[in-house]
């Protein structure tokens, strides 16, 4: 009787220590942006939020307000919301050019420290100001969900490597790897692209890679699943290989630690030939083209980063799991001068029906 | 309590005087008659509605009337009655007499009293069962009458190892109480342990095996039933010879069944007249329904009060538009929704059956469309409540059922309080209470915990019937294996 009594007044005290946020009565932020201040504040940032229809469909409603830190903004945000802003349903959070060029350090730190912010959510970088982009009307199930769609299934079936939160806080803080995240633009007020990948040095955004390499890369850093490439052939004829599976492995010369080579496994299925008939000898055609092309491609994107002293295959967190003792300043100052080469493997396994 | 004492025992001295309290009875007769050929005067005593009158007029009057007999000590001779007790003792008359006995004195023979058994027995038919009805498998049920009772359970189980052992419980309905159990297979101890509990019920009366349950828990405060009651004679049949013990008790057409699990009532007794595959599909269907019957309509308060994350982004908007116009809180929407089935589920139950279906039109199609149409509920939470009701219906027991629909209110309460924390602490609570639960002083959440594995295939899944070669380990009966697996596993072609 006792520990009921305990337990009764423990229920009875303790109930008020909850924040109660039901559901209908909050302002649920689904995506954010940061963009330069207008003013002498830090930054400024967008909120856009979901206006549920009767018919389901969604309505874009933004709200914007300036400040020096996050807090700040929240009670600007609140001031312009009909009821309190939250944001734990937030699935993408965008840093205008110029913002992530300064450094996106501190805006990342809140991130991880919200608990209710879930570590999938997407980040990304974009031409022009965040503001405008999150303001266009991109379809009936609201433009959070449009980017943040677009971004996931392009990760899952295309040409950006992996990028959620979760993967870009552990590239982060890990040493001897950089960080990327997808580029978006804006081309009209119907219409979003992702029109490349900012390569990130540290925290600060150093140049985008465009999209007709984003294929290269990600073969680089990420695996495929699902992938899609075009190879051209000398007969002006093309074929496109479609339902790519890739695999890449770093692997240190043990003789001499300052050679790397990176092996790229391929694997897919043709599924358009512009050609006449595919024979066996075709196939190998198509095969040793797209060899080459990876490791032509491949070999001049390791060049550039090391060019450019960034890391975002990540070579350096490799060397750290192969060298005892490893010593990240040392590292910095061989990294430019390691000499890497390419192996690809490409292996086609089907070549679709033929009658 | 004095004062009780002594109105007690003035009613014990009152019924000493048994003679003159049953004359009071106006059922009670008393005829005399004269013997043609020795010329004696005895009398027949009896209850005439506890009797059977053809049963005196064909086979005991005749022959008494017509034949010589000197003493009460011929009677056992002339009378064609198989029970005819010849009684010195004189405290045995009333319990005799309202047992259904003739009791016959003879002015000669004044120290005995003979009793000829005329008992009239109305026993309902045999019936379907109706709360564990099976669409395949015996269609037999229990019935009122314990003799039946008996009878159905020895056609099933006909070994001389099968104990009956009868207790008398109640001062005032001396219910007779029968105790079963497979002498050289169930555990001893068990078998004590009813005993010694039936001994010592202070009770006046007994109205259903129900009132057996609640007496013989081991927790009578905890909700859930300790003992499993059951309607169908193969099931009784079958757990004696897993070796459980079965109480059946006069008066009522449900045997129970202990020591007993959780798990246990979760499984219907067609599960095993089904392929077992497809019986432990249907098994894991219920466990599963139980567990979203207690935490839909708490998760759905939770969530919508403290965890709008847990929300995934798509059902967001259906959530929200769905909830706009609604003036109550979740807590509040959810509990008028709980409330609303519980009438329904109430009022079906106490209304005739003809009356009770249209309470389920009136329930299902007026009260739910019009109450969302109003704008009290969301649609969304009307799906939730209905479907939570939907799953507590298919525990097979009903005492489990109603258990699990009371268990849904303290999570919602929770969840209203502390969010998902307090669906966490209540659980936290229940499993403490379920893990602390024994039944005949046996765990209660066995096999699950204590954990054994072996126990487990007759607990979620029922593995086939050739692989259950065990009884189940937590009874510690005294012979643990039901067959010889090692022969038992071949199925041998005819040519082989």
């Amino acid at each position: 009787m006792k520990k009921f009594l305990i337990l009764l007044i423990m229920v009875i005290f303790l109930s008020g220590c909850v924040e109660k946020r039901i559901v209908d009565e909050i302002n649920i932020a689904i995506a954010s942006g940061f963009d330069p201040s207008d003013g002498d504040k830090k930054f400024k940032t967008t909120f856009l939020m979901q206006d549920f229809q009767e018919d389901m469909s969604v309505q874009n409603r933004t709200i914007t307000s300036e400040g020096d830190v996050r807090r700040e903004i929240l009670i600007g945000s609140n001031r312009q919301s009909p009821s309190p802003v939250v944001v734990g349903g937030m699935r993408l959070t965008l840093f205008e050019k110029s913002i992530a060029k300064k450094g996106i350090k501190d805006y990342i730190d809140t991130y991880q420290r919200d608990a209710t912010i879930g570590t999938r959510i997407f980040f990304a970088t974009t031409e022009g100001k965040t503001e405008e982009l999150l303001k266009g009307n991109y379809g009936p199930q609201g433009n959070g969900s449009f980017i943040s769609d677009l971004i996931e299934h392009n990760i899952r079936q295309g040409d950006v490597p992996k990028t959620n939160l979760a993967s870009f806080l552990q590239d982060y803080y890990q040493k001897g790897k950089d960080v990327y995240l997808p580029h978006i633009k804006k081309i009209n007020d119907k219409n979003v692209d992702i029109s490349g990948l900012m390569l990130f040095k540290g925290s600060k955004a150093l140049y985008i890679l465009p999209s007709d390499k984003m294929f290269y890369f990600k073969l680089l850093v990420d695996r495929y699943s699902k992938g899609e490439f075009t190879v051209s052939l000398e007969d002006g004829s093309e074929a496109s290989v479609h339902s790519i599976i890739s695999k890449h492995r770093l692997k240190m010369d043990k003789k001499d630690p300052l050679h790397l080579s990176i092996e790229i496994n391929i694997k897919g299925n043709i599924k358009e030939y512009t050609g006449n008939k595919l024979n066996p000898k075709i196939i190998e055609a198509i095969t040793k083209n797209l060899e080459e092309k990876v490791e032509k491609e491949c070999i001049q994107l390791v060049k550039e980063f090391q060019e450019k002293e960034i890391d975002p295959v990540g070579i350096g967190a490799y060397y750290k799991t192969q060298i005892r003792g490893f010593d990240y300043e040392k590292w910095k100052q061989t990294y430019t001068d390691l000499s890497v080469d390419i192996k690809s493997d490409v292996e086609i396994i089907e070549t679709g029906a033929t009658y | 309590m004095v004062i009780l004492m002594s109105i007690w025992d003035k009613f014990k001295k009152k019924n000493e005087d048994w003679k003159v309290l049953l004359k009071q009875s106006t059922d009670y007769q008393s005829t005399y008659y004269i013997n043609k050929k020795t010329n004696n005067r005895f009398g027949f005593h009896f209850f005439s509605t506890l009797i059977d009158e053809q049963i005196i007029q064909e086979s005991a009057l005749p022959p008494l009337l017509n034949e010589e007999f000197k003493t009460l000590d011929d009677i056992k001779k002339i009378v064609p009655i198989a029970d005819v007790q010849i009684l010195e003792d004189t405290t045995k008359i009333e319990e005799k007499l309202l047992n259904g006995y003739v009791m016959i004195t003879m002015d000669s023979d004044k120290k005995k009293y003979a009793f000829v058994a005329a008992q009239k027995e109305i026993v309902r038919s045999l019936s379907q069962p109706e709360i564990e009805f099976s669409v395949i498998g015996p269609k037999e049920a229990f019935v009122e009458s314990i003799g039946q009772n008996l009878n159905l359970i020895r056609k099933r189980l006909p070994i001389k190892e099968l104990i009956s052992q009868e207790f008398t419980v109640g001062e005032l309905s001396k219910t007779r109480v029968a105790v079963l159990h497979i002498e050289g297979l169930t555990n001893k101890e068990n078998v004590d342990t009813v005993k010694q509990r039936l001994e010592n019920i202070k009770i006046d009366s007994i109205s259903d095996s129900s009132y057996i349950v609640e007496l013989l828990s081991d927790n009578s405060n905890s909700l859930f039933p300790q003992l499993l009651d059951t309607e169908r004679p193969d099931r009784v049949a079958a757990i004696l010879a897993e070796g459980k013990i079965a109480i059946i008790v006069d008066g009522s057409p449900h045997v129970l069944i202990a020591p007993t699990t959780l798990i246990e009532f979760f499984s219907a007794f067609e599960d095993y007249f089904l392929n077992w595959i497809i019986a432990s599909f249907f098994r894991l269907v219920r466990v599963f329904a139980v567990f979203f019957s207690i935490l839909v309509t708490p998760i759905y308060v939770a969530a919508l009060t403290y965890h709008f994350e847990l929300v995934p982004a798509d059902l967001l908007g259906t959530l929200v538009t769905s909830r706009r116009a609604i003036p109550l809180p979740p807590i509040l929407e959810a509990l008028f929704l709980e409330l609303t089935i519980e009438l329904l589920r109430e009022a079906g139950a106490r209304l005739p059956t003809k009356v009770g279906q249209t309470i389920g039109i009136v329930g299902g199609i007026v009260i739910g469309t019009a109450s969302v149409e109003a704008g009290l509920t969301s649609n969304v939470l009307l799906i939730f409540v209905a479907l939570g009701a939907l799953a507590s219906f298919t525990t097979p027991v009903y005492k489990m059922s109603n258990t699990i629909r009371v268990l849904r209110f303290p999570f919602l309460l929770f969840a209203q309080i502390w969010g998902m924390l307090g669906i966490v602490f209540c659980f936290c609570i229940l499993t403490a209470h379920l893990l602390r639960l024994t039944s005949l002083g046996r765990p209660f959440l066995a096999p699950i915990y204590p954990l054994r594995i072996k126990d487990m295939k007759d607990s979620v899944i029922r593995s086939p019937l050739q692989n259950m070669s065990r009884r189940p380990s937590v009874l510690r009966t005294q012979n643990p294996y039901r067959f010889n697996s090692k022969k038992a596993k071949h199925n041998k072609d005819i040519d082989e």
